[in-house]
Protein backbone atom coordinates (compact mmCIF):
# COMPACT_ATOMS: atom_id res chain seq x y z
CA UNK A 1 0.00 0.00 0.00
CA UNK A 2 2.31 2.74 -1.35
CA UNK A 3 1.18 6.06 -0.51
CA UNK A 4 1.28 7.86 -3.95
CA UNK A 5 2.37 11.25 -1.41
CA UNK A 6 5.23 9.78 -0.52
CA UNK A 7 6.67 10.36 -4.36
CA UNK A 8 5.61 14.63 -3.19
CA UNK A 9 8.33 14.72 -0.16
CA UNK A 10 10.75 17.36 -1.32
CA UNK A 11 13.94 17.15 0.72
CA UNK A 12 11.50 15.90 3.48
CA UNK A 13 9.36 18.68 3.64
CA UNK A 14 5.79 17.50 2.74
CA UNK A 15 2.96 20.30 2.97
CA UNK A 16 0.27 20.09 5.76
CA UNK A 17 -2.05 18.18 3.33
CA UNK A 18 0.20 15.91 2.06
CA UNK A 19 1.40 15.19 5.33
CA UNK A 20 -2.55 14.37 6.91
CA UNK A 21 -2.95 12.41 4.10
CA UNK A 22 -0.33 10.07 4.46
CA UNK A 23 -0.84 9.77 8.15
CA UNK A 24 -4.34 8.84 7.18
CA UNK A 25 -3.44 5.86 4.52
CA UNK A 26 -1.19 5.19 7.35
CA UNK A 27 -3.65 4.98 10.22
CA UNK A 28 -5.59 3.18 7.87
CA UNK A 29 -3.42 0.55 6.63
CA UNK A 30 -2.26 -0.08 10.50
CA UNK A 31 -6.06 -0.67 11.21
CA UNK A 32 -6.19 -3.48 8.24
CA UNK A 33 -3.02 -5.26 9.61
CA UNK A 34 -4.90 -5.33 13.03
CA UNK A 35 -7.68 -6.30 11.80
CA UNK A 36 -6.48 -9.08 9.65
CA UNK A 37 -3.87 -9.99 11.89
CA UNK A 38 -4.78 -13.79 12.03
CA UNK A 39 -6.01 -14.02 8.64
CA UNK A 40 -2.78 -15.86 6.99
CA UNK A 41 -0.71 -14.15 4.79
CA UNK A 42 -1.36 -15.86 1.69
CA UNK A 43 -1.51 -13.63 -1.97
CA UNK A 44 -5.64 -13.95 -1.15
CA UNK A 45 -5.76 -12.69 1.54
CA UNK A 46 -3.37 -9.93 0.96
CA UNK A 47 -5.32 -9.03 -2.08
CA UNK A 48 -8.19 -8.76 0.07
CA UNK A 49 -6.97 -6.58 2.31
CA UNK A 50 -5.50 -4.00 -0.30
CA UNK A 51 -9.37 -3.64 -1.96
CA UNK A 52 -10.94 -3.01 1.51
CA UNK A 53 -8.18 -0.67 1.88
CA UNK A 54 -8.72 0.85 -1.50
CA UNK A 55 -12.57 0.77 -0.83
CA UNK A 56 -12.53 2.68 2.68
CA UNK A 57 -9.91 4.83 1.50
CA UNK A 58 -12.65 5.46 -1.50
CA UNK A 59 -15.29 6.55 0.68
CA UNK A 60 -13.12 9.38 2.18
CA UNK A 61 -12.43 10.87 -0.79
CA UNK B 1 -19.12 -33.71 6.59
CA UNK B 2 -16.10 -33.22 8.61
CA UNK B 3 -16.74 -30.55 10.89
CA UNK B 4 -13.60 -30.68 12.87
CA UNK B 5 -10.64 -30.52 10.50
CA UNK B 6 -8.53 -27.94 11.66
CA UNK B 7 -8.51 -24.91 8.66
CA UNK B 8 -6.11 -22.97 11.35
CA UNK B 9 -2.31 -23.77 11.65
CA UNK B 10 -1.25 -24.77 14.84
CA UNK B 11 0.35 -26.35 17.70
CA UNK B 12 -0.49 -29.43 18.69
CA UNK B 13 -2.60 -28.04 21.81
CA UNK B 14 -4.12 -30.18 25.37
CA UNK B 15 -7.13 -31.61 25.98
CA UNK B 16 -10.25 -29.77 25.39
CA UNK B 17 -11.00 -28.19 29.55
CA UNK B 18 -14.31 -28.37 29.52
CA UNK B 19 -15.29 -31.17 26.65
CA UNK B 20 -18.31 -31.02 25.13
CA UNK B 21 -19.81 -33.89 23.25
CA UNK B 22 -22.09 -33.92 20.26
CA UNK B 23 -24.73 -36.37 21.49
CA UNK B 24 -24.49 -33.92 24.92
CA UNK B 25 -25.41 -31.06 22.32
CA UNK B 26 -27.68 -32.86 19.96
CA UNK B 27 -29.56 -33.33 23.75
CA UNK B 28 -29.93 -30.00 24.62
CA UNK B 29 -31.01 -28.38 21.20
CA UNK B 30 -33.88 -31.10 21.81
CA UNK B 31 -35.36 -28.50 24.77
CA UNK B 32 -35.32 -25.36 22.81
CA UNK B 33 -38.58 -24.04 21.87
CA UNK B 34 -39.38 -25.23 18.63
CA UNK B 35 -40.06 -23.02 15.40
CA UNK B 36 -43.28 -22.58 14.65
CA UNK B 37 -44.53 -25.17 12.31
CA UNK B 38 -45.42 -22.56 9.50
CA UNK B 39 -42.00 -21.84 9.28
CA UNK B 40 -40.80 -25.44 9.79
CA UNK B 41 -42.58 -26.23 6.44
CA UNK B 42 -41.04 -22.69 4.93
CA UNK B 43 -37.47 -24.19 6.00
CA UNK B 44 -39.01 -27.78 3.79
CA UNK B 45 -39.84 -25.82 1.08
CA UNK B 46 -36.87 -24.06 0.53
CA UNK B 47 -35.33 -24.37 -3.14
CA UNK B 48 -39.61 -25.69 -4.10
CA UNK B 49 -40.62 -22.60 -7.01
CA UNK B 50 -44.25 -24.05 -6.73
CA UNK B 51 -45.52 -23.59 -3.32
CA UNK B 52 -49.57 -22.46 -3.89
CA UNK B 53 -48.99 -17.90 -2.74
CA UNK B 54 -52.32 -18.32 -1.33
CA UNK B 55 -51.82 -21.06 0.63
CA UNK B 56 -48.48 -20.05 2.10
CA UNK B 57 -50.18 -16.43 3.20
CA UNK B 58 -52.83 -18.44 5.00
CA UNK B 59 -50.45 -20.48 6.88
CA UNK B 60 -48.44 -17.48 7.78
CA UNK B 61 -51.37 -15.66 8.84
CA UNK B 62 -52.30 -17.95 11.36
CA UNK B 63 -49.56 -16.77 13.32
CA UNK B 64 -50.32 -13.70 14.59
CA UNK B 65 -46.99 -12.95 15.99
CA UNK B 66 -45.42 -13.67 13.25
CA UNK B 67 -47.43 -11.77 10.82
CA UNK B 68 -46.45 -8.74 13.31
CA UNK B 69 -43.18 -9.20 12.53
CA UNK B 70 -42.93 -9.47 9.30
CA UNK B 71 -45.08 -6.20 8.32
CA UNK B 72 -43.01 -4.56 10.70
CA UNK B 73 -39.73 -5.74 8.41
CA UNK B 74 -41.66 -5.27 5.50
CA UNK B 75 -42.81 -1.90 6.02
CA UNK B 76 -39.21 -0.63 7.39
CA UNK B 77 -36.36 0.69 4.86
CA UNK B 78 -35.59 -2.26 3.85
CA UNK B 79 -37.94 -3.54 1.36
CA UNK B 80 -38.63 0.51 0.51
CA UNK B 81 -42.04 0.13 0.91
CA UNK B 82 -43.05 2.33 4.17
CA UNK B 83 -46.25 1.94 5.53
CA UNK B 84 -47.63 0.46 2.08
CA UNK B 85 -48.29 -3.24 3.73
CA UNK B 86 -50.93 -3.90 5.90
CA UNK B 87 -52.13 -7.11 5.46
CA UNK B 88 -49.80 -10.66 4.84
CA UNK B 89 -51.43 -11.06 1.53
CA UNK B 90 -49.71 -7.75 0.43
CA UNK B 91 -46.52 -9.39 1.79
CA UNK B 92 -46.43 -11.95 -0.70
CA UNK B 93 -47.95 -10.19 -3.53
CA UNK B 94 -45.54 -7.29 -3.28
CA UNK B 95 -42.28 -9.01 -2.52
CA UNK B 96 -42.66 -12.46 -4.02
CA UNK B 97 -42.69 -16.07 -2.88
CA UNK B 98 -38.59 -16.34 -2.17
CA UNK B 99 -38.40 -13.17 0.09
CA UNK B 100 -41.92 -13.84 1.60
CA UNK B 101 -40.00 -17.08 2.79
CA UNK B 102 -36.83 -15.76 3.62
CA UNK B 103 -37.98 -12.76 5.38
CA UNK B 104 -40.30 -15.40 7.92
CA UNK B 105 -37.65 -18.04 8.59
CA UNK B 106 -35.20 -14.76 9.28
CA UNK B 107 -38.08 -13.07 11.35
CA UNK B 108 -38.79 -16.56 13.37
CA UNK B 109 -34.69 -18.19 13.40
CA UNK B 110 -33.87 -14.18 14.84
CA UNK B 111 -36.90 -14.59 17.56
CA UNK B 112 -36.08 -17.79 18.52
CA UNK B 113 -32.95 -16.99 20.53
CA UNK B 114 -34.05 -14.77 23.45
CA UNK B 115 -31.43 -12.19 24.65
CA UNK B 116 -32.81 -12.49 28.22
CA UNK B 117 -30.53 -15.79 28.11
CA UNK B 118 -28.06 -13.11 27.94
CA UNK B 119 -23.82 -14.54 28.81
CA UNK B 120 -21.77 -11.59 30.26
CA UNK B 121 -20.02 -10.68 27.71
CA UNK B 122 -21.80 -11.74 24.47
CA UNK B 123 -22.79 -8.97 22.55
CA UNK B 124 -26.33 -10.55 20.97
CA UNK B 125 -26.16 -7.50 18.84
CA UNK B 126 -22.50 -7.52 17.23
CA UNK B 127 -23.66 -11.36 16.51
CA UNK B 128 -26.83 -10.34 14.34
CA UNK B 129 -25.33 -7.98 12.64
CA UNK B 130 -22.34 -9.75 11.74
CA UNK B 131 -24.60 -12.82 10.82
CA UNK B 132 -26.66 -10.26 8.23
CA UNK B 133 -23.99 -8.70 6.98
CA UNK B 134 -22.67 -12.17 5.95
CA UNK B 135 -26.25 -12.87 4.78
CA UNK B 136 -25.84 -9.94 2.64
CA UNK B 137 -22.91 -10.32 1.33
CA UNK B 138 -23.56 -14.01 0.23
CA UNK B 139 -26.65 -13.03 -1.33
CA UNK B 140 -24.62 -10.27 -3.16
CA UNK B 141 -22.19 -13.32 -4.12
CA UNK B 142 -24.67 -15.70 -5.27
CA UNK B 143 -26.09 -13.52 -7.50
CA UNK B 144 -23.33 -12.96 -9.72
CA UNK B 145 -22.38 -16.38 -9.57
CA UNK B 146 -26.03 -17.77 -10.59
CA UNK B 147 -26.13 -19.41 -7.40
CA UNK B 148 -29.92 -19.20 -5.24
CA UNK B 149 -29.83 -15.89 -3.75
CA UNK B 150 -32.75 -17.12 -1.49
CA UNK B 151 -30.34 -20.14 0.17
CA UNK B 152 -27.38 -17.71 -0.07
CA UNK B 153 -28.71 -15.04 2.85
CA UNK B 154 -30.46 -18.05 4.88
CA UNK B 155 -27.20 -19.88 5.17
CA UNK B 156 -25.08 -16.43 5.52
CA UNK B 157 -27.43 -15.76 8.16
CA UNK B 158 -27.35 -18.83 10.14
CA UNK B 159 -23.74 -19.39 9.76
CA UNK B 160 -22.73 -19.14 13.38
CA UNK B 161 -26.20 -20.00 14.85
CA UNK B 162 -24.45 -22.64 17.09
CA UNK B 163 -22.56 -19.91 19.47
CA UNK B 164 -26.55 -18.94 20.50
CA UNK B 165 -26.77 -22.62 21.52
CA UNK B 166 -23.78 -22.20 23.72
CA UNK B 167 -25.45 -19.08 24.98
CA UNK B 168 -28.86 -21.07 25.61
CA UNK B 169 -27.35 -24.59 26.97
CA UNK B 170 -24.19 -24.16 27.98
CA UNK B 171 -23.61 -20.46 29.22
CA UNK B 172 -20.80 -21.59 31.73
CA UNK B 173 -18.69 -23.21 28.54
CA UNK B 174 -19.01 -20.54 26.68
CA UNK B 175 -17.62 -17.98 29.71
CA UNK B 176 -14.46 -20.12 29.16
CA UNK B 177 -14.57 -19.89 25.73
CA UNK B 178 -14.61 -16.01 26.02
CA UNK B 179 -12.58 -15.92 28.86
CA UNK B 180 -9.27 -18.49 26.92
CA UNK B 181 -10.05 -15.78 24.18
CA UNK B 182 -9.24 -13.05 26.57
CA UNK B 183 -6.03 -14.67 27.75
CA UNK B 184 -5.16 -16.24 24.43
CA UNK B 185 -4.33 -13.88 20.79
CA UNK B 186 -6.89 -16.15 18.35
CA UNK B 187 -9.66 -16.32 16.65
CA UNK B 188 -13.53 -17.64 18.45
CA UNK B 189 -13.07 -21.31 16.41
CA UNK B 190 -9.50 -21.83 17.70
CA UNK B 191 -10.38 -20.43 21.36
CA UNK B 192 -13.98 -23.01 21.24
CA UNK B 193 -11.89 -26.12 20.02
CA UNK B 194 -8.93 -25.60 22.43
CA UNK B 195 -11.40 -25.26 25.32
CA UNK B 196 -14.75 -27.19 24.41
CA UNK B 197 -13.60 -29.76 21.91
CA UNK B 198 -15.83 -28.90 19.12
CA UNK B 199 -16.71 -25.83 17.62
CA UNK B 200 -20.09 -23.17 16.62
CA UNK B 201 -19.97 -24.65 13.11
CA UNK B 202 -20.59 -28.35 14.57
CA UNK B 203 -23.21 -27.39 16.91
CA UNK B 204 -24.53 -25.03 13.97
CA UNK B 205 -25.06 -28.31 11.85
CA UNK B 206 -26.97 -30.33 14.85
CA UNK B 207 -29.41 -27.13 15.27
CA UNK B 208 -29.54 -26.94 11.23
CA UNK B 209 -30.44 -30.94 10.95
CA UNK B 210 -32.71 -30.11 14.26
CA UNK B 211 -34.58 -27.84 12.21
CA UNK B 212 -34.30 -30.10 9.00
CA UNK B 213 -32.93 -27.14 6.67
CA UNK B 214 -32.21 -28.77 3.25
CA UNK B 215 -28.41 -30.41 3.45
CA UNK B 216 -27.16 -27.66 1.27
CA UNK B 217 -27.44 -24.93 4.34
CA UNK B 218 -26.99 -27.54 6.52
CA UNK B 219 -23.50 -28.13 4.86
CA UNK B 220 -22.68 -24.68 5.08
CA UNK B 221 -22.88 -24.10 8.32
CA UNK B 222 -20.63 -27.24 8.99
CA UNK B 223 -18.30 -26.85 7.01
CA UNK B 224 -18.05 -22.78 6.30
CA UNK B 225 -14.41 -22.96 8.24
CA UNK B 226 -13.14 -26.16 6.75
CA UNK B 227 -12.96 -26.09 3.67
CA UNK B 228 -9.88 -27.60 2.80
CA UNK B 229 -11.45 -30.62 4.92
CA UNK B 230 -14.14 -31.60 3.27
CA UNK B 231 -15.89 -31.63 -0.01
CA UNK B 232 -18.02 -28.79 -0.38
CA UNK B 233 -20.76 -26.96 -2.87
CA UNK B 234 -20.15 -23.41 -4.24
CA UNK B 235 -22.66 -21.90 -1.76
CA UNK B 236 -20.49 -22.85 0.71
CA UNK B 237 -17.70 -21.11 -0.51
CA UNK B 238 -19.71 -18.47 -0.60
CA UNK B 239 -20.97 -18.76 3.07
CA UNK B 240 -17.37 -18.73 3.51
CA UNK B 241 -16.02 -15.29 1.29
CA UNK B 242 -19.21 -13.62 2.70
CA UNK B 243 -18.04 -14.24 6.99
CA UNK B 244 -14.73 -13.22 5.90
CA UNK B 245 -15.36 -9.93 4.06
CA UNK B 246 -18.26 -8.98 6.63
CA UNK B 247 -15.26 -9.33 9.28
CA UNK B 248 -13.39 -7.47 6.76
CA UNK B 249 -16.15 -4.42 6.83
CA UNK B 250 -16.28 -4.46 10.41
CA UNK B 251 -20.15 -5.00 9.55
CA UNK B 252 -21.03 -5.98 13.61
CA UNK B 253 -19.83 -2.78 15.37
CA UNK B 254 -19.41 -4.68 18.51
CA UNK B 255 -16.01 -5.69 19.93
CA UNK B 256 -12.83 -6.57 17.51
CA UNK B 257 -14.37 -8.21 14.34
CA UNK B 258 -10.71 -10.25 13.46
CA UNK B 259 -10.80 -11.50 9.83
CA UNK B 260 -10.95 -15.35 10.01
CA UNK B 261 -8.05 -17.54 7.96
CA UNK B 262 -9.30 -17.08 4.34
CA UNK B 263 -9.65 -20.26 1.90
CA UNK B 264 -7.33 -19.44 -0.92
CA UNK B 265 -8.49 -21.91 -3.62
CA UNK B 266 -12.09 -20.91 -2.68
CA UNK B 267 -11.17 -17.08 -3.16
CA UNK B 268 -9.32 -18.06 -6.84
CA UNK B 269 -12.46 -20.41 -7.78
CA UNK B 270 -15.37 -16.99 -7.78
CA UNK B 271 -13.40 -16.15 -10.89
CA UNK B 272 -14.75 -12.08 -9.64
CA UNK B 273 -12.66 -9.31 -9.86
CA UNK B 274 -11.59 -6.46 -8.01
CA UNK B 275 -14.85 -4.34 -9.68
CA UNK B 276 -17.22 -6.88 -8.38
CA UNK B 277 -15.73 -6.92 -5.04
CA UNK B 278 -15.85 -3.05 -5.00
CA UNK B 279 -19.73 -3.14 -6.06
CA UNK B 280 -20.42 -5.92 -3.16
CA UNK B 281 -18.78 -3.97 -0.96
CA UNK B 282 -20.72 -1.15 -1.09
CA UNK B 283 -23.89 -2.75 -2.59
CA UNK B 284 -23.57 -4.46 0.92
CA UNK B 285 -22.92 -1.75 3.35
CA UNK B 286 -25.84 0.30 1.37
CA UNK B 287 -28.60 -2.37 2.32
CA UNK B 288 -26.93 -3.11 5.90
CA UNK B 289 -28.66 -0.82 8.32
CA UNK B 290 -31.66 -1.27 7.08
CA UNK B 291 -31.76 -5.03 7.20
CA UNK B 292 -30.79 -4.87 10.66
CA UNK B 293 -34.06 -3.42 11.39
CA UNK B 294 -35.45 -6.85 10.28
CA UNK B 295 -33.50 -7.68 13.78
CA UNK B 296 -34.62 -5.59 16.38
CA UNK B 297 -38.63 -5.80 15.01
Amino acid sequence: MNSASDEQKIDGIMPDDVASESAAREQLEQQLKELFRLAGDSAQTRQLMQMVFDYRWGQRE
Amino acid sequence: MNTHSETTPREPSPAPTMALELPQVVGQIGTLPSLPAVIMELIQSLGDENIDTHQLAKKIGSDQALVAKMLRVANSSFYGLQGKVTSIQDVVVVLGLRSVRTLAMAAAVTGSFSSRNAVPGFDFSSFWRHSMGTALCARALARRLKLSEENAFTAGLLHDIGRLVLVACFPAHLTAVMAYRNTHDCLWLDAERAVIGIDHAGIGEALTAHWKFPSSIRESVACHHALDACEHSPLTGVVHVADVIAHALELSRGAPSLVPLLCGGVWDSLTLVEKDFQAIFGEVETQFEGACQMLST
